[in-house]
């Protein structure tokens, strides 16, 4: 498919990254965007939220047309958003299903112990008012991938959904470039550039994790990565240091 | 006998300061201060000297590593004379993960309360506070904390890996609605103290055989009135009337909420049934759709 010329046109997006915040989304939607065939949505913006408000409130069939407006595309081109938190919000994967029935899935996944670190500092950063405790308990949240990749599947079928993982793509980063092109269905590109785009606010500001939240964190979320490995059997726990030696009976998953 | 909360207004026995007894852990809008209300008008139980409002001591600990300094300044708290037991409430201690080894190092020996929801029901019930609560009605209301507060089983899970299960005693809220004498009592001997007939202010009604609504309440239901009109709800009700504001205040989740929900709620009930085996999921009508399925 090349990308064409003509009028432009809206509908529901071709693909949806769903998660996982702080697990370097950004860096790798704006790779994809360096690709002549896909689009941002309007106002180039990468995070929609657009189905964080139905937690609280039924989607109505008027609300859809609203979300598909919002992906301009021309003919030989396809659009999408990522909002990490989509995967976290249990009530937004059949709502996607409803709005989006045929987009595609991006999931990037992070060693959830790295992603707390830095999740903490990240909403620290971006709302100093919020009550730590309350940061920590989100933090830890969002690191429940099994769960939440559950949920997805429930709703989508396993072949439309694609599971990265974080430090294999700064490892190999091309490659798997690649990879996500040929699951979204794209022409192949090598792009310009794929060098980290570093965030300035979260580098200095992690802390080193003292041993008892340390052990807590591996013994709440360490079922969690086992039972990942059921789902994603390409996940690579070498790559997850704080994994690396997870037992093979570590608790059994809800 | 004065309410727990005016005992406390009352000074307090003098004594050395060690760990609680009892550690209300969780989980939230589950009727953890209500119980722990009843728990300390008992006369060997101190009430907790917090406002009422669960002291919240390990919230710190997400931030900073837990000192031998805060494990004397926790035990200050609870300073009361030989015989006497003291009693703390946190209800964010089960879902925050990093609070189950600090107790374990602070409170070594003390004995663990959980008092559990519907999560569903919890759900709704959280949801509806929100929107009442709620200044902008057009600021999006997130419920993805309130989803993820339901996971009793990993939380549960997390909490024995440092806490031996025959410390913890897990009630069902809706049972302890249902037979407050019978759970109460059963609390009090988890406790080790002797069931020796002391029944709080509070329940003295049920035991004297009057459970369930006053006279009138029952007249009333019988005529028509709603289940989920009570003072609190006049009082809310008469609240959004003055601000000119009308909300829809769901009782039930919609249908693709109601699957979210279950998606990840069911597999927790399912784990929590094999580690509580006294549930009544009969008490939990949104899950009684898994008794069939238990082997």
């Amino acid at each position: 498919m090349a990308a064409g010329r003509g009028k432009i046109v809206t509908g529901p997006p071709d693909f949806v990254g769903v998660g996982a915040q702080r697990s370097g989304t950004t860096w790798w939607f704006r790779t994809l965007l360096s690709h002549p065939q896909i689009r941002p949505p309007r106002k180039g913006r990468k995070e929609l939220h657009f189905f964080e408000p139905y937690g609280a409130r039924s989607m109505r069939d008027e609300d859809i047309p609203r979300y598909h407006d919002l992906f301009p595309r021309r003919p030989g081109q396809i659009a999408g958003e990522w909002t990490p938190r989509y995967m976290a919000d249990a009530w937004t994967a059949p709502l996607l299903r409803r709005a989006a029935p045929d987009a595609k899935l991006l999931v990037m996944l992070r060693d959830p112990i790295e992603r707390y670190r830095s999740g903490v500092v990240h909403r620290a950063t971006r709302s100093p008012e919020a009550r730590p405790e309350i940061v920590a308990r989100d933090a830890i949240e969002r690191g429940r991938y099994t769960s939440q990749l559950r949920g997805l599947l429930a709703v989508f079928p396993r072949d439309r959904i694609l599971v990265l993982q974080y430090e294999r793509c700064r490892q190999d980063p091309i490659g798997q470039y690649r990879r996500t092109l040929e699951f979204l269905g794209v022409d192949d590109h090598v792009p310009e550039d794929v060098r980290r785009l570093r965030g300035t606010t979260m580098q200095s500001g992690k802390k080193p994790l003292w041993p008892e939240l340390q052990e807590a964190l591996r013994v709440t979320l360490g079922p969690e990565v086992r039972a990942l490995t059921e789902i994603v059997p390409d996940l690579d726990l070498d790559l997850w240091s704080n994994f690396a030696d997870l037992p093979a009976d570590d608790g059994v998953l809800a | 006998m004065a309410s727990w909360r005016s005992r406390r207004r009352r000074p307090r026995p003098a004594g050395p300061g060690r760990a609680p007894d009892l550690i209300a852990v969780g989980a939230q809008a589950c009727g953890v201060p209500w119980w722990i209300g009843l728990i300390a008008e008992h006369p060997r139980i101190l009430a907790p000297d917090d406002g009422g409002e669960g002291a919240g001591f390990f919230d710190a600990f997400s931030q900073r590593e837990m000192t031998d300094a805060d494990v004397a300044a926790y035990h200050a708290r609870f300073a009361r004379p030989d015989g006497w037991l003291a009693a703390d409430w946190g209800t964010r201690y089960l879902a925050d993960a990093w609070t189950a080894p600090l107790i374990a190092r602070a409170a070594p020996d003390a004995k663990l309360l959980v008092l559990l929801r519907d999560p569903v029901e919890r759900y709704l019930a959280i949801l509806r506070q929100r929107l009442r609560e709620a200044v902008d009605p057009d600021e999006p209301i997130l419920m993805t904390d309130m989803i993820n507060w339901g996971r009793y089983a990993t939380q549960l899970r997390a909490l024995r890996a440092f806490v031996d299960p025959e410390r913890i005693l897990v009630l069902q809220y809706e049972r302890c609605r249902a037979d407050v004498l019978g759970e109460y009592r059963r609390t009090i001997r988890f406790l080790g103290l002797p069931d020796d007939g002391f029944v709080p202010r509070r329940l003295r009604r049920a035991a004297r055989g009057k459970t369930g609504p006053r006279a009138y309440v029952r007249a009333l239901r019988a005529a028509g009135l709603p289940e989920h009109v009570n003072r609190r709800w006049l009082r809310t009700s008469v609240r959004r009337l003055l601000r000119g504001r009308r909300l829809e205040l769901p009782r039930e989740p919609w249908p693709e909420l109601d699957a979210a929900l279950h998606a990840v709620l069911d597999p927790e009930v399912e784990a929590l049934r094999e580690l509580v085996p006294e549930l009544d999921l009969s008490l939990w009508p949104h899950f009684a759709h898994l008794d069939g399925l238990k082997g």
